[in-house]
């Protein structure tokens, strides 16, 4: 249950609801997962450390919905969790999915120049 | 020359810290006076070609934090910087203005800015302007920006391809646009610099700075060693947020970083019903300035993964900008900030909070720039624009666009900005300035701030002109002195 894991269940939820079927070819979750936590690590500190604390929040809030860490749901239930935090009133929990999904699509989308 | 070896430097005349546009510049012109420069740089040193231009491997070869960072706020308004020899001139897409003259007239007056005028301006803006040749397209305009002119002309507003710091090759592309690349510090103010025995260290973290004696003594870390450098005087050139959090580190804090600025962009996303987006499509530079919401609307990165984070949020999703990318163009409005802003360096922590609180001023006029860039595009013949709007997320008419919200909410997600300035402002105004006319620190003898910084306010257009300008006019003044 290490960190990687929630990253990696973030990307797959990420990939399943945008795209899945957009017939494009995206590097493997796991790598995904390695870059985004590469550019986590070079965050400025003071959003470095919330955004952990966050993430491990956001992994056991699946505990309240569904029963189980959001890493072991099922597709349908972690779209549950991402839009319950997407379409919350409080900015900071949209903030948190607007910034995976970010940069999700960014690493997933890379291409040669355009 | 480069440094090896910062052990071994011994004093120096002058050490600027931060290689970007600002410092680059100060480094020149007093090297080439015959001075004993350093020039200290946190990030790596890099070609220009080192990556694809505004790839994500770009982001981790020269963004500082990767490119990852937002100010704190409602909303937060995330934010990137360069860190790399050549700063933000070697990411950016070298869009280049003069400060507007009833701007300059503003800080002049409001700021008590000495011998501070156009006219004084002039020589300065002239003698970079030599060096850099900042040129708009020759031949056939990108579609992005062709498009934004038709949308501009069918509602009679002013558009105009705004020159560029690029270098235009004998190539054209497939839809016969002139390619270019970027002409960025590296490939113009540094040699001259190092071709007038300068000396760029670069990988150096500049901590803190002591007053020891008539010297400054520099405290950084080079590569994971620590090392001291002794200089007589000290040009900080770190950009708008580490240049006063330097300052702050090291016991200044008379009006450093209480007064952060930044120009807030929105995007939208326009669909067509023909083909408009291609591989190779070079940086669209048009842009419109629309008076009634004080913005510029302009041209953004299209690319793939851009477009998909864009249309986030919208009914369409990502997937649409896989699937139909060759018939999409994102663009930006960019507004005129305000000064709500704050950089405070905190114990402990190697990077300064960064707060910034969007006025109603700016959530008015990024509201009415929406609208009206939104009406542009209809106007250009988009089958429709995708804004992000919750109200009104998807504009198919130019009734449509007349509906949209007049200011954008306080609570919008997709604020971001690539422009941070004016935390350490100039003038005689003691009671608001960090540094006077010339960029010397109040209060402190051989210590000089030329950067983004030093401005008095938001410009409302791409500053790195008015950096340079201001940067070659306070390195004169202290040769001078």
């Amino acid at each position: 249950m290490s960190y990687q894991n929630i990253i990696i269940a973030i990307s797959d939820a990420f990939q399943c609801e945008h795209l899945q079927d957009a017939g494009v070819a995206v590097p493997a979750n796991d790598t995904i997962a390695a870059e985004i936590i590469g550019a986590q690590r070079s965050m400025p500190d003071y959003l470095r450390l919330p955004m952990y604390l966050m993430t491990w929040y956001f992994d056991m809030s699946g505990l309240v919905r569904s029963g189980r860490r959001f890493q072991s749901l099922d597709q349908e239930q972690k779209l549950g969790c991402i839009n319950a935090w997407r379409n919350s009133r409080i900015g900071t929990l949209r903030s948190f999915v607007r910034f995976y999904e970010s940069l999700f699509l960014l690493i997933a989308l890379q291409e040669d120049i355009h | 020359m480069i440094v090896k070896d910062p052990a071994a430097l011994g004093p120096v005349e002058v050490a600027i810290i931060g290689s970007g546009p600002g410092g680059s510049v100060v480094a020149a012109t007093l090297a080439k006076a015959g001075k004993n420069v350093l020039l200290i740089e946190e990030g790596a040193n890099l070609p220009q070609d080192s990556c694809q231009p505004f790839s994500f491997e770009e982001m981790k070869q020269k963004y500082r934090a990767g490119g990852i960072a937002a100010a704190v706020g409602r909303p937060n308004v995330a934010y990137a910087e360069a860190s790399c020899v050549g700063g933000g001139s070697e990411v950016n897409s070298g869009l280049y203005h003069r400060a507007p003259g009833d701007v300059v007239d503003e800080w002049a007056h409001e700021f008590r800015v000495e011998d501070f005028s156009e006219a004084s301006l002039e020589p300065h803006f002239v003698a970079c302007e030599a060096i850099l040749q900042p040129a708009s397209y020759p031949n056939t305009l990108p579609v992005a920006s062709q498009l934004l002119r038709k949308g501009a002309e069918a509602r009679g507003m002013a558009s105009n391809d705004v020159p560029r710091l690029v270098r235009f090759s004998d190539e054209v592309d497939e839809q016969g646009v002139t390619r270019s690349t970027r002409f960025s510090m590296t490939e113009s103010f540094i040699p001259e610099f190092l071709a007038a025995d300068g000396k760029l260290l670069s990988d150096t973290r500049v901590q803190r700075l002591r007053k020891q004696g008539h010297n400054w003594q520099i405290s950084a870390r080079w590569r994971n060693h620590k090392v001291k450098i002794d200089a007589e005087n000290i040009f900080i050139c770190a950009g708008a947020i580490h240049s006063p959090a330097l300052l702050q580190r090291s016991g200044i804090r008379l009006n450093a970083g209480q007064t952060l600025s930044l120009q807030p962009m929105v995007k939208l996303t326009a669909e067509f019903a023909e083909p408009v987006n291609y591989p190779g499509m070079g940086i669209a530079g048009e842009q419109i300035r629309d008076l009634n919401s004080d913005c510029s609307l302009g041209c953004a990165i299209s690319s793939r993964a851009h477009l998909a984070i864009n249309l986030l949020g919208t009914d369409a999703g990502p997937a649409h900008a896989v699937r139909r990318q060759s018939h999409l163009i994102s663009y930006y409005v960019m507004a005129r900030g305000c000064t709500d802003g704050s950089v405070r360096a905190l114990p402990g922590f190697d990077d300064p909070l960064v707060s910034y609180r969007l006025s109603q001023r700016e959530l008015g006029n990024l509201g009415r720039g929406l609208k009206a860039l939104a009406g542009v595009l209809i106007a250009a013949g988009a089958s429709c624009v995708y804004t992000g709007l919750q109200k009104q997320p998807v504009v198919e008419n130019p009734g449509q666009a007349e509906q949209m919200p007049d200011s954008l909410e306080p609570g919008a997600d997709s604020v971001m900005t690539i422009h941070l300035m004016a935390s350490c402002p100039m003038g005689e105004a003691r009671n608001r300035t960090a540094v006077d006319s010339w960029g010397k620190v109040h209060g402190q003898s051989g210590l000089y701030l030329a950067d983004v910084s030093t401005l008095c306010s938001s410009p409302g257009v791409n500053p790195q002109g008015t950096i340079m300008a201001l940067a070659r006019r306070n390195s004169e003044h202290f040769l001078r002195a």
